[in-house]
């Protein structure tokens, strides 16, 4: 308890407000330019902070961190392009809302449920962080498989409309993942010798090319209509309801986030696409998922902010980063001598609280710095189309060039795109792409280590308590769609027959 | 028309608007770069009194591509040898992570670039040999320049609680071919460690290829796999919440880090010693005085002692060869691991 107010003096002194304050600016700002991560936010500023006391160092990247993975949703919404992986199922519900003219209360949805989803994950670190840890130690390879397999049950209910077609992307976008480097002996696989290949697809050109650039096409089919045209931000003001009928939606999407958080695999874009899954399953109006949901905006977003506080759980007590930022985090407190493991809350413990405290803290700040953010960036919103057009194509050009400085990406991209338009166009959906590729590489390379941890004896994976748990949550997950179809056909069938 | 100029002026108040939440950032931040957008950051400004004015890179920009991501062991070390380096040349040392391909990307881009002095690359053991150990790989040993070493990290030997290994002996007793022994990668170094410590002692052990020593050091902790060589800075938390068994380091001598931990030679295996050396390598034909001179300011900055502790703090163990040396050191690393490779390929 000592440490906890110790915690809270150090947070509040006013030069380390203004360092979170700073660095959830610069966070939001990385996370909203597309290609440009919370990943690559923490890990730029990483060298500036040793020159600064470890406390406020670690206040500076969690400011960075939970800024990041927030702010890629402002583009998300306003003009479809997600700023990172995470923020695409927001990108379809904030799509469609702002279509409605609705903007203004998508973006308002979007910071209200990441800061909720931030904020428990933080108080879910600071009471039961050595409780939580135990998952940690529970996940292994095979469950590490069953939940990249649990994942992929997603697609079925995205594409529930037309789940051939659905099935059918995903499967080639597997395919697809499985390009460049095998994940045992690193042997390359379909490079055709292109030296590009090697590492395989990157997902961020990817789904750049594939989200933002057919936006840009279906613009250019009308040039002198809609083009002259610009869109309406509407209110920020929420209704009553939104609060009212997402407080249960909202609580368990950040459950989901912070176990998935502490998975030391899966990040904050599997969170988003998992939770976005469970609320349409939970929703009452599942059929306005796609159209406009606010259900699903708050889902995803505040499942993609819950990882935020849940990875640095096993990373804290056991020195295991939960997801790609967590590792860089992991690096910084080594250079800064707070080494993480189970002394860090001793020995270590005023910095250790400091961080966590000022982890909650900076999810409220988020609040005021998000919405300051979404009205500047509304205004976005009044352009005409026929100059934002050019602005996308610059954006996703460069923001996928600096992912990895490679052209060969930027290539990548703009075919997504043109493929991404064609697939639009006959009405195939293009979510699956990106979770099979998200999930495609994870699950390969957990099946091939446990086949070699099992070999020859697989079906010994089914005595492991929580594989076994998740198997059946997959089942469960591929078939209840089908039933839901399947029941809904039978009613018509005995509606028809009256 | 008066919509459209509306809509201009809103546009511009935009811009205006943004490029004002720049400002208030630099004011809320004064440590923090201005330059957030900037694709490849500077790791430090240029130093002002260059203590190398009249030389090579004084005033310049140097590209180092690091070919792992940012904030993992090797960039890590780079960042922070170079930060000082910077201060010795007197230039500006902007780092370049290029990832994928299990670092084979960013080396293949160094090879292609110019070799005027201007772009290094971070180089460890067993990436000369990229070529016969990936396929498709476009560069080999004599596309590069090699130009210094300024680390050696130690691994050490971690067995999980469930085994019920506690010592060497009980490792060597488990050998039987059967026992999983984690890599955290496909042929980097921890595999030859593996192949060298079965050479030293006789025992076998099965392969499970992970792709990152977290990954090994979480499956040590629950039992999946029994044995893994992570690196000091990485192994030390499972250590101390005794939720891993460290059996030995593989350095000749006992570290500052974990002086507890005995060294795999004076456990009986006299002359055992396996490190993942850390240097750096130019494109082949870059001018011999650029790199001499670049060779010399890491040179320098290892003799510092306030540069060892920080370095020995982030679990990076200087260990300085000068160019002279690193020439032979790279054509005899570069035979070793290609002897063990092509010996234990058909694993």
């Amino acid at each position: 308890m000592e440490n906890i107010l110790i915690g809270f003096a150090n947070v509040l002194q006013p030069m380390n407000l203004l360092i979170c304050l700073g660095g959830l600016f610069v966070g939001v700002l990385f996370g909203a330019l597309p290609g440009f991560s919370a990943t690559m936010a923490v890990a730029i500023f990483v060298p500036f902070t040793y020159v600064m006391e470890p406390g406020a160092a670690l206040l500076l990247l969690s400011a960075l961190y939970c800024g990041g993975v927030y702010g890629g949703s402002i583009p998300a919404v306003l003009v479809g392009i997600p700023g990172t992986p995470a923020s695409a199922p927001t990108a379809w519900e904030g799509k469609a809302l702002v279509k409605k003219g609705e903007g203004g209360r998508a973006l308002h949805l979007v910071t209200l449920a990441s800061c909720f989803g931030g904020f428990w994950s933080s108080i879910a670190l600071l009471v039961c962080a050595p409780l939580l840890a135990k998952i940690a130690k529970m996940v292994g390879q095979p469950e590490q498989m069953f939940v990249a397999i649990f994942g992929l049950s997603v697609v079925v209910m995205l594409a529930q409309d037309n789940l051939f077609k659905g099935c059918m992307v995903a499967f080639i976008s597997l395919l697809l993942a499985t390009f460049g480097q095998d994940p045992v002996e690193g042997f390359p696989r379909f490079t055709y010798g292109f030296s590009e290949l090697t590492g395989g697809f990157s997902v961020v050109p990817v789904l750049i090319g594939l989200f933002s650039l057919p936006e840009v096409f279906k613009m250019l089919e009308d040039p002198f209509g809609k083009m002259t045209e610009s869109g309406k931000v509407g209110s920020m003001k929420l209704r009553a309801t939104d609060i009212t009928n997402n407080i249960g939606n909202a609580i368990r999407s950040t459950i989901w986030g912070v176990v998935i958080g502490i998975i030391p695999a899966a990040g904050p874009d599997i969170a988003a696409f998992l939770c976005y899954n469970e609320a349409k399953k939970a929703s009452k109006h599942p059929e306005e998922f796609g159209n406009g949901s606010p259900d699903g905006i708050v889902a995803a977003e505040s499942g993609n902010n819950g990882v935020t506080g849940g990875s640095l759980i096993p990373l804290l007590t056991l020195g295991i980063p939960g997801s790609a930022p967590a590792a860089i985090f992991l690096g910084a407190m080594i250079i800064h001598g707070v080494r993480p493991g189970p002394t860090l809350f001793t020995q270590h413990a005023d910095t250790v609280y400091t961080m966590i405290i000022g982890f909650a803290l900076i999810n409220l700040l988020m609040y005021f710095v998000g919405m300051f953010f979404c009205k500047c960036g509304s205004l976005i919103l009044i352009i005409p189309k026929s100059i934002l057009a050019t602005v996308i194509v610059v954006l996703a050009t460069v923001g996928t060039f600096a992912t990895n400085k490679n052209m060969f990406d930027v290539w990548v991209m703009f075919a997504a795109g043109v493929i991404g338009y064609i697939m639009e166009r006959n009405k195939f959906p293009t979510a699956p792409v990106a979770l099979a590729l998200l999930l495609g590489t994870t699950m390969e390379k957990s099946m091939s280590l446990t086949r070699t941890m099992y070999e020859g004896e697989l079906h010994m994976v089914l005595t492991r308590p929580l594989a076994l748990a998740l198997l059946l949550l997959t089942v469960f997950s591929f078939a209840f769609p089908l039933i839901k179809i399947w029941r809904t056909n039978q009613k018509e069938k005995l509606r028809s027959n009256d | 028309m008066k919509k459209k100029s509306l809509a201009l002026l809103m546009a511009a108040a935009m811009v205006l608007g943004l490029a004002g939440c720049g400002a208030k950032e630099e004011a809320a931040a004064p440590a923090e770069t201005p330059k957030t957008e900037a694709p490849a950051e500077k790791t430090e400004a240029p130093a002002a009194p260059a203590a190398n004015a009249d030389g090579f890179y004084a005033g310049k920009t140097v590209e180092m591509i690091v070919p792992w991501g940012a904030g993992g062991g090797a960039d890590v070390a780079c960042r922070l040898i170079c930060a000082e380096m910077e201060k010795e040349l007197g230039c500006t040392i902007v780092i370049n992570n290029v990832t994928g391909g299990g670092g084979s990307i960013g080396l293949a881009q160094l090879a292609e670039a110019n070799a005027d002095g201007m772009t290094y690359a971070y180089f460890a053991n067993t990436d000369s040999n990229g070529d016969i150990m990936l396929q498709g790989v476009p560069y080999n040993k004599d596309s590069f320049a090699p130009v210094c070493k300024f680390a050696a990290d130690p691994h050490i030997i971690l067995a999980s609680n469930a085994s019920g290994i506690t010592d060497l002996k009980g490792l060597i007793d488990a050998g039987d071919g059967k026992t999983l022994w984690g890599i955290g990668g496909a042929w980097t170094h921890w595999d030859f460690l593996k192949l060298e410590f079965q050479d030293a002692t006789g025992a076998s052990y099965k392969r499970m290829v992970y792709d990152g020593g977290a990954s090994v050091i979480t499956d040590i902790m629950n039992g999946d796999c029994t044995v893994g060589t992570p690196f000091v800075s990485e192994a030390l938390a499972a250590i101390d919440a005794g939720e891993a068994v460290a059996i030995a380091i593989t350095s000749a001598e006992r570290i500052d880090a974990c002086p507890d931990i005995p060294t795999v030679a004076e456990l009986g295996y006299e002359g055992f010693e396996s490190t993942m050396w850390r240097g750096f390598v130019a494109p082949a034909g870059t001018p011999e005085d650029a790199m001499r001179e670049f060779a010399d300011a890491a040179g320098a900055v290892c003799a510092k002692a306030e540069f060892v502790a920080a370095a020995a703090e982030a679990g990076v163990t200087v260990d300085y060869t000068g160019f002279d040396d690193f020439q032979t050191f790279y054509a005899e690393n570069h035979e070793s691991v290609k002897a063990y490779f092509e010996a234990n390929k058909d694993m």
